[in-house]
C-alpha cells in the first residue's frame, strides 16, 4: 500500500525533474526559478491540508492563453524549440495545479516526457545528460507504479459502479499483495531498469547514422542552430557589423603537447591554433579567405605521420613538437599551430593543403572522419625551413583585396608611427659599399618594416585606451554601415569597445592603410592547462582572431592585439585550486560525453563493428585451435590411429545425447510428480508411484496434444465424465485409466507388472480414439 | 486455455511517439534522440518479455462461490498461485467471462468494438457491468467488478476477491475466467482465458415482516407449540428419574421423596418434557402462473407480471426465513410446480434447501411446460396430517380454493391466504445483511451447498 501512496510525489518529483532538465537545457535559471517554484507550491496547494484545486473552466482558460501568447512568441521570434519548451512547461504547470485523476496523472507524465524530448534536442550539455539518465531511471520506477496505480483506481471505480448507492457493507478494494512486496518490486525495477539501459545502449549503437539525415534538413538544421549544437566562434569570415561572441564553455578539444622524447610538456605561451586565414576585404568590409590559389593534396593513413611537403625531412628537424588533438565531435579542417610539418589522422583522410596559408581542409564538404589527430610543427621556424614547407611559392600582395583606405584611419596610423620615431613609409635600403642591395634584400628589409609597424599598432591596441567587451549589442545598433571601413572606424574613434574580431580586424586595417602586409587568423586560443592530464583544454568560448603580419618572404609574425584576455586566465591556473581539480574533472567528464555519446557517427559505428568482428574471428578461431590441439593430443597419448577422431565425434555426439536424454528424464519426473501431487520424491513409496503411474503422464499429455487438457482442480474421473459428453468411447478408456491409477495413487496398491502393461495398452488405445476423433 | 495480446490506445500512442522520435532522430541526427528512441523500444520489448514470462507459471482458479442474496454482495473469491521460482507477478486483473458462442453474442457492433479496444476493456462487456443478454449465465442477472491482486511473490499463493450485485434470484452458471496483466508499462496487456464451469444460487430477496404478522400466522390450539413425549427442557411433567450430578437443586422432586421411604439417601429428580416448535407450512401459489403470464391483466407489461411473482417468491422467502429465526420448524410446497414438497424442519441446512428450491423456480419453462395443464389440481400439496399452520402465498388474487388435502371446513380457518400484491402491507423493508462475514448471512451461506449436490 505504500508503493500506492509513494506514487504521487514520485510523479511530482518526475515532472519537477523534467522541469529542471528543461530549464538546464534551455541555460535559463530566472525560468527555472520561476517554474521550479510554482511547481512546488502545486504541491503543497493542492496536495496540503487543505487541497484546493484549480477548476477545469480556469485551466481551460489558460491554456487558451498560453497557447496565444506561444503563437505570438513564435512570430516574434524564431527559436522554436525554446519557445516549444515553454510552452510544455506552461502546460505542466496549470496540470500540476489541477484535481489529478489517473487520467491527469498519464497527461503530466506525457508532458514531462515531451519536455526531456525537448530538451535533448537543446542541450550538449553533461548536466542534461545526468538528469535525461536520472529522469529515465526515476520514470521507469513512476511509470510502472502508474500501472499499479491506475488499475488499483480502476477497481476501486469498478466496485463502486456495481455497488447501488445505498447498499451498505460491502466488502473495500484493498491492494492484495503477497509477502516481501518491496524486495520483489525493487527487485524487478532493477531488472527492467538494466534490461532496459542495455537494450537501449545496444539500439543506440546499431541503428545506421547518417541515413537520412537529409530528410526536412532545413527544419533539423534550425533546430540544431537554436539549441547550439552547432558551434559557434571559430568562423571562415568575419563581419564587423554582425560579430558575435560566444560565451559557451564547453569543451571542444584536448591538446597534448609532446616534445622530442614524447613527454607531455606545457608551453611558455599560449597555443594558438589556426583554423582560418583571412586575407581579402570584401566591399562589406568583410574579412574571408581568398580562393583560386592553387593547392596540395594530402592523404593520410593510420598513424602514419605524412608530411605537409615530401621534400621537407621533418625526421632532420631538431626542436619538433607533436600536438595530439582529440575533437569532441569531427570539423572538416584540422586546427594547427604555426607551422605544421607533417600530420597523421586516427583514420584515412584526404586534405586540401593551402601552401601560402598553412591550413588543412577537407577535401569535400563533409567533415572529416577523424575525431583525434597528430600534427608535427616548429614553433618559431627558420627561414629556409618555411620555404621548404612552402615549396618556395612565393604570392604577391594583390591590391584588390586589401582594405580600403581610409583618411581618418590613416592619419590615426601616421600619427601613431611618428610617435613611435618609425617611417611612415618603407625606408629604402641604403647602398652598402658602393652596390646597389639585391630585390631580396630590399623586400626583406621592407619585411622587417611591417613588423616594427605592426608592433606599434599592437601596443596602441593594447593600451588602456581600449576595452575587451563580448557584450557589442549597443554597438552593433548604433554601428555605421556606410562602407566598409565605418566599422573599424567607429571602433577605433567612438566606442573603443569590441571582441578580439574588433582588435584584430582595427590591426589589420592599420596595417593596410599604411602598405604592411597582414591577413586577420581565427581559430582557437588555447592557455588553459590541465595538469593532471598533461593537456590543454579548449572551450568554445576560446575561439578567437589574431594577426598574421608578414615578417619574411615566407615568414609571417604573429600579433595579438587583443588586451588582458590571456594574461589574467594564465595567471589564474599558475596553481591550480581544488575547484580548477573538480572544473576539469567536470570538463573531462563532459568532453567525453560530447566526443563519445553526442558525436557518435556512422565512423564509430563502423570501427565498433570492424572490433567486434575481429574479435568474434579471434575467439572463433582459437576454440578452433585448442579444439584441434586437444584433439590431436587426446589421440597421441592414446596412441590412436587417424580414425580416432571419428571415435571421438562418435563419443561427443553420445554424450550430447545423454545430456538430453537426463535433462528429458528429470523434466519427466518434475512432471509426474507434479501430476502425482507427490511431497517429495525420496520415500520409498513415492519412488514406487513414479515407476509405475508413468502411464498417468502418457494418458495427461495425449489429451492434451488431442486439445482437451484436463484442468488440474478437476479429477481425472470427473474429467471422464465431461469427455463422455464429446467422446464416450475415449472417455470409458480415461476411466479405466483412472481406476488404476486410483488403485496405485490413492489405494497404495503396488500394482502388478500386467496391470502397469495394462495401463499402457489403455494409453495407447486412448491415443487412438482422441485421434480417430 | 486461451492466450493473447491485447494492444490498445495507451500502446499505440506509445508506438506512434517512438516512430515520431526515431523521425526527428534521423532528421537531426541527434545522438540524445537515438538513445531516447532505443529506451522506448527497449520498453515495448521489456512489456511484451515480462507479461509473457509472468503470466507463463501462473495458475488461478475460482474458489467455490457460496450462494447469493438478491440485493446482497456476492463474494466470489480466486486462488492465484504464481509457480515461478524467481518472477513475481503483478497487477493481476481477474474477472468472469462468457464462453464465446455458447452463452450468447458478446462482442457487439463495430461502433462497440471500437470504444472496447480504445478503453482497453475486453471481451464484451464495460467493466462495471451489466450486459445485454446472453441466455444463460451470470451476465442479465448480476453486475460485476474485477478482482485485482496487486502482487504475488514467486511460489506464492495469493486469494483475490471480485463482488457481484445479484439483481434476480436463480442459478447462474460461471464458464470461464481471464487472468491479464499490463504491467510493466502498459502498452501491451496478455491475458489467459481458462475454462472454469461452475454453478451458483440466488436466493430470492428477503424481507423484514412486520411485528405481529408472524404471531397471527402462528398455529395454535392443536397445531401449535406443544409438548413432544420426550424429555427435555420444558414446563410438563415428563417423569421421574435418580438424581444426577449437575441437576439443579429446583429439579429435585421433594414432595415425591418425602413420600418414599425416609430412609433412603437416593436423591429423585424430576425429567420435563421436551417442547416441540411449532410447525409452519408456506405454500407458494404458482398454480395459475401461466395463464397469468400469457393472459392476465393487458394492461400490465410481461415484465411487470414477472414481477408480481417475483414478489410472491420473495414473499414465501422472507416468511421462510423470519419463521426460521423465530425457531419455527418450516416446510414448503410450490403449487402447481414439479417440485417434491419439503417437510417441516429446523436447521440452517434445511433453510439453505428451502431457498434453494425457491431461488431454482424457472418461470420461463414453467410458463411452457404447464401452459396446458392450468386447470389440473396440483398434486404436491401435502395432506394436514403433518399438524402445521398453513400460510398460502398467491401471486395475484387469493385463489381460496387451495387447500391442502384433508383440510376440514373452510380454508381460511385452516390456513392464510396472502397476496403478494399486498406485500407492503406484511413488510417493512428489505434485510440487508452486507457482503461477507454477518453472522445470519454466513450461517446460511456455510449450511448451503452447491447447486449440483442440491439437484442431486
Amino acid at each position: 500500500m505504500r508503493l500506492l501512496i509513494r506514487f504521487p510525489i514520485l510523479c511530482f518529483a518526475m515532472v519537477l525533474l523534467s522541469i529542471v532538465g528543461i530549464c538546464v537545457a534551455m541555460e535559463s535559471v530566472g525560468f527555472l526559478l520561476f517554474a521550479g517554484t510554482a511547481a512546488a507550491m502545486s504541491w503543497y496547494l493542492t496536495e496540503g491540508p487543505r487541497g484546493r484545486h484549480l477548476p477545469r473552466w480556469v485551466s481551460n482558460l489558460l491554456i487558451i492563453l498560453a497557447s496565444l501568447y506561444v503563437f505570438i512568441e513564435l512570430v516574434q521570434s524564431g527559436e522554436a524549440m525554446n519557445i516549444l519548451g515553454r510552452f510544455i512547461v506552461w502546460l505542466t504547470l496549470i496540470k500540476l495545479y489541477e484535481r489529478k485523476a489517473p487520467r491527469d496523472y498519464a497527461q503530466l507524465l506525457i508532458l514531462s516526457l515531451s519536455l526531456m524530448v525537448v530538451g535533448s534536442l537543446l542541450s550538449m550539455n553533461l548536466l542534461f545528460g545526468l538528469i535525461l539518465l536520472g529522469y529515465s531511471l526515476l520514470g521507469i520506477y513512476v511509470l510502472v507504479l502508474f500501472q499499479l496505480y491506475r488499475d488499483f483506481e480502476q477497481a476501486k471505480e469498478s466496485r463502486r459502479d456495481v455497488v447501488p448507492e445505498n447498499a451498505s457493507l460491502v466488502p473495500r478494494v484493498k491492494p492484495i499483495i503477497g509477502p516481501r512486496l518491496g524486495l520483489h518490486f525493487r527487485s524487478v525495477i532493477g531488472s527492467i531498469a538494466l534490461a532496459g539501459f542495455f537494450v537501449s545502449i545496444i539500439i543506440f549503437l546499431s541503428v545506421p547514422r547518417g541515413i537520412g539525415g537529409g530528410f526536412a534538413s532545413a527544419w533539423a538544421e534550425r533546430i540544431a542552430q537554436s539549441a547550439g549544437r552547432i558551434e559557434t566562434g571559430v568562423s571562415d569570415s568575419v563581419d564587423l557589423a554582425a560579430t558575435s561572441s560566444t560565451d559557451v564553455h564547453r569543451v571542444v578539444m584536448t591538446v597534448r603537447v609532446l616534445d622530442r622524447n614524447g613527454r607531455a610538456v606545457r608551453l611558455p605561451d599560449p597555443l594558438l591554433l589556426r583554423g582560418h586565414v583571412l586575407d581579402v576585404v570584401e566591399p562589406s568590409g568583410r574579412w574571408i579567405s581568398s580562393t583560386g590559389r592553387p593547392h596540395d593534396r594530402i592523404e593520410t593513413s593510420g598513424d602514419r605521420m605524412i608530411p605537409i611537403n615530401r621534400a621537407v625531412d621533418t625526421d632532420a628537424v631538431d626542436d619538433a613538437y607533436t600536438f595530439e588533438f582529440t575533437l569532441a565531435t569531427a570539423k572538416n579542417r584540422l586546427f594547427t599551430p604555426w607551422a605544421p610539418l607533417a600530420v597523421s589522422t586516427e583514420r584515412s583522410e584526404r586534405f586540401r593543403l593551402d601552401p601560402w596559408a598553412l591550413t588543412l581542409t577537407a577535401a569535400t564538404s563533409r567533415s572529416l572522419r577523424s575525431k583525434s589527430y597528430r600534427v608535427q610543427t616548429v614553433l618559431d621556424p627558420p627561414s629556409e625551413l618555411l620555404q621548404e614547407i612552402q615549396q618556395g611559392q612565393f604570392t604577391r600582395w594583390r591590391r584588390e583585396g586589401r582594405f580600403p583606405i581610409d583618411e581618418e584611419i590613416r592619419q590615426l596610423a601616421i600619427s601613431l608611427l611618428r610617435e613611435a620615431g618609425i617611417p611612415t613609409t618603407p625606408p629604402d635600403l641604403e647602398p652598402a659599399d658602393g652596390q646597389q642591395p639585391s630585390r631580396r634584400a630590399q623586400a626583406e628589409h621592407r619585411l622587417q618594416w611591417n613588423r616594427d609597424v605592426a608592433s606599434v599598432f599592437e601596443a596602441y591596441l593594447k593600451s588602456d585606451r581600449f576595452h575587451y567587451a563580448s557584450d557589442l549589442r549597443d554597438v552593433l545598433m548604433s554601428a555605421d554601415q556606410s562602407d566598409a571601413a565605418s566599422a573599424v572606424r567607429q571602433f577605433l574613434f567612438e566606442s573603443r569597445r569590441g571582441d578580439c574580431n574588433f582588435f584584430a580586424a582595427a590591426l589589420a586595417a592599420l596595417c593596410h592603410n599604411m602598405g604592411a602586409q597582414a591577413r586577420l587568423v581565427t581559430g582557437y586560443l588555447g592557455y588553459e592547462f590541465d595538469e593532471e592530464r598533461q593537456h590543454y583544454l579548449i572551450r568554445q568560448s576560446n575561439a578567437h582572431a589574431w594577426v598574421e603580419v608578414r615578417s619574411g618572404i615566407f615568414e609571417w609574425a604573429t600579433f595579438d592585439p587583443t588586451p588582458a584576455v590571456t594574461p589574467g586566465h594564465l595567471a589564474s591556473i599558475e596553481s591550480a585550486t581544488l575547484a580548477d581539480r573538480l572544473r576539469w574533472l567536470y570538463d573531462r567528464l563532459e568532453f567525453s560525453w560530447q566526443s563519445d555519446v553526442l558525436a557518435f557517427d556512422r565512423s564509430a559505428q563502423e570501427s565498433i563493428g570492424a572490433s567486434l568482428q575481429g574479435r568474434m574471428a579471434g575467439a572463433l578461431s582459437e576454440i578452433l585451435i585448442w579444439t584441434r590441439t586437444w584433439a590431436r593430443y587426446f589421440n597421441q597419448a592414446l596412441s590412436f590411429a587417424p580414425a580416432a577422431y571419428i571415435y571421438l565425434a562418435a563419443i561427443m555426439i553420445l554424450a550430447v545425447l545423454w545430456l538430453y536424454f537426463i535433462v528429458w528424464a528429470i523434466r519427466r519426473i518434475q512432471f509426474l510428480r507434479g501430476a502425482l501431487a507427490l511431497p517429495d520424491i525420496l520415500s520409498r513409496r513415492s519412488r514406487r508411484m513414479l515407476r509405475q503411474l508413468s502411464f498417468y503422464l502418457d494418458a495427461l499429455q495425449a489429451l492434451d496434444r488431442a486439445g482437451c487438457p484436463k484442468p488440474s482442480w478437476t479429477p481425472p474421473l470427473q474429467f471422464s465424465h465431461e469427455l463422455a459428453r464429446h467422446n464416450p468411447t475415449a472417455a470409458e478408456t480415461l476411466r479405466e485409466i483412472s481406476d488404476l491409477f486410483y488403485q496405485g495413487r490413492y489405494g497404495l496398491k503396488e500394482l502388478q507388472p500386467q496391470e502397469i502393461e495394462n495401463g499402457r495398452t489403455l494409453v495407447q488405445r486412448l491415443r487412438e480414439q482422441l485421434h480417430r476423433n | 486455455m486461451k492466450r493473447q495480446y491485447h494492444s490498445y490506445l495507451p500502446g499505440l500512442i506509445y508506438v506512434v511517439v517512438t516512430i515520431l522520435i526515431l523521425a526527428a532522430a534521423i532528421s537531426t541526427q541527434h545522438n540524445l534522440l537515438f538513445w531516447v528512441f532505443g529506451v522506448l523500444v527497449a520498453g515495448i520489448i521489456i512489456s511484451g518479455l515480462m507479461t509473457l514470462l509472468m503470466m507463463r507459471l501462473l495458475e488461478v482458479n475460482r474458489m467455490d462461490p457460496k450462494n447469493g442474496s438478491v440485493d446482497e454482495p456476492l463474494v466470489v473469491r480466486y486462488s492465484a498461485t504464481n509457480h515461478s521460482r524467481f518472477l513475481p507477478v503483478f497487477n493481476l486483473t481477474i474477472e468472469e467471462v462468457p464462453v464465446k458462442g455458447k452463452e450468447g453474442g458478446t462482442h457487439g457492433g463495430w461502433s462497440q468494438r471500437v470504444s472496447r479496444w480504445l478503453h482497453g476493456t475486453r471481451h464484451g462487456e464495460k467493466s462495471t457491468g451489466q450486459t445485454a443478454s446472453p441466455d444463460n449465465g451470470w451476465q442479465h442477472t448480476m453486475a460485476h467488478s474485477t478482482a485485482w491482486i496487486m502482487h504475488i511473490g514467486p511460489g506464492q499463493c495469493i486469494h483475490g476477491e471480485a463482488v457481484f450485485w445479484p439483481r434476480r434470484r436463480g442459478e447462474v452458471h460461471f464458464s470461464a475466467l481471464r487472468v491479464s496483466t499490463s504491467f510493466p508499462f502498459g502498452l501491451l496487456r496478455k491475458s489467459i482465458t481458462i475454462r472454469h464451469d461452475q454453478r451458483t444460487l440466488i436466493y430470492p430477496k428477503l424481507y423484514q415482516l412486520r411485528p405481529g404478522i408472524l404471531d397471527a400466522v402462528k398455529p395454535t390450539g392443536p397445531m401449535g407449540e406443544r409438548a413432544a413425549h420426550r424429555p427435555g427442557e420444558g414446563e410438563d411433567f415428563y417423569g421421574l428419574r435418580e438424581f444426577r450430578t449437575g441437576d439443579s437443586v429446583r429439579q429435585i422432586a421433594w414432595k415425591q421423596m418425602a413420600r418414599f421411604d425416609q430412609r433412603t439417601d437416593q436423591l429423585i429428580s424430576i425429567d420435563r418434557t421436551l417442547p416441540s416448535p411449532p410447525k409452519l407450512r408456506v405454500i407458494l401459489n404458482l398454480y395459475r402462473v401461466a395463464d397469468l403470464l400469457s393472459e392476465g391483466d393487458s394492461s400490465e407489461t410481461k415484465e411487470e407480471k414477472v414481477n408480481r411473482v417475483e414478489r410472491a417468491i420473495d414473499l414465501t422467502a422472507s416468511f421462510i426465513y423470519a419463521a426460521h429465526l423465530r425457531g419455527f420448524e418450516v416446510g414448503l410446497s410450490i403449487a402447481g410446480m414439479d417440485i417434491p414438497s419439503l417437510p417441516p424442519r429446523r436447521s440452517f441446512w434445511h433453510l439453505a434447501r428451502l431457498l434453494g428450491a425457491l431461488a431454482r423456480i424457472n418461470l420461463a419453462q414453467h410458463g411452457q411446460a404447464n401452459g396446458k395443464t392450468v386447470s389440473q389440481r396440483p398434486a404436491n400439496l401435502p395432506s394436514m396430517r403433518e399438524k402445521a399452520g398453513v400460510v398460502v402465498i398467491h401471486p395475484a388474487r387469493v385463489d381460496a380454493s387451495l387447500t391442502p388435502p384433508g383440510t376440514p371446513g373452510s380454508s381460511r380457518s385452516e390456513g392464510w391466504h396472502l397476496s403478494a400484491e399486498m406485500i407492503d402491507q406484511f413488510v417493512t423493508g428489505p434485510i440487508h445483511f452486507g457482503g461477507d462475514g454477518l453472522a445470519p448471512t454466513a450461517a446460511i451461506l456455510a449450511a448451503s451447498e452447491s447447486a449440483e449436490e442440491v439437484a442431486a
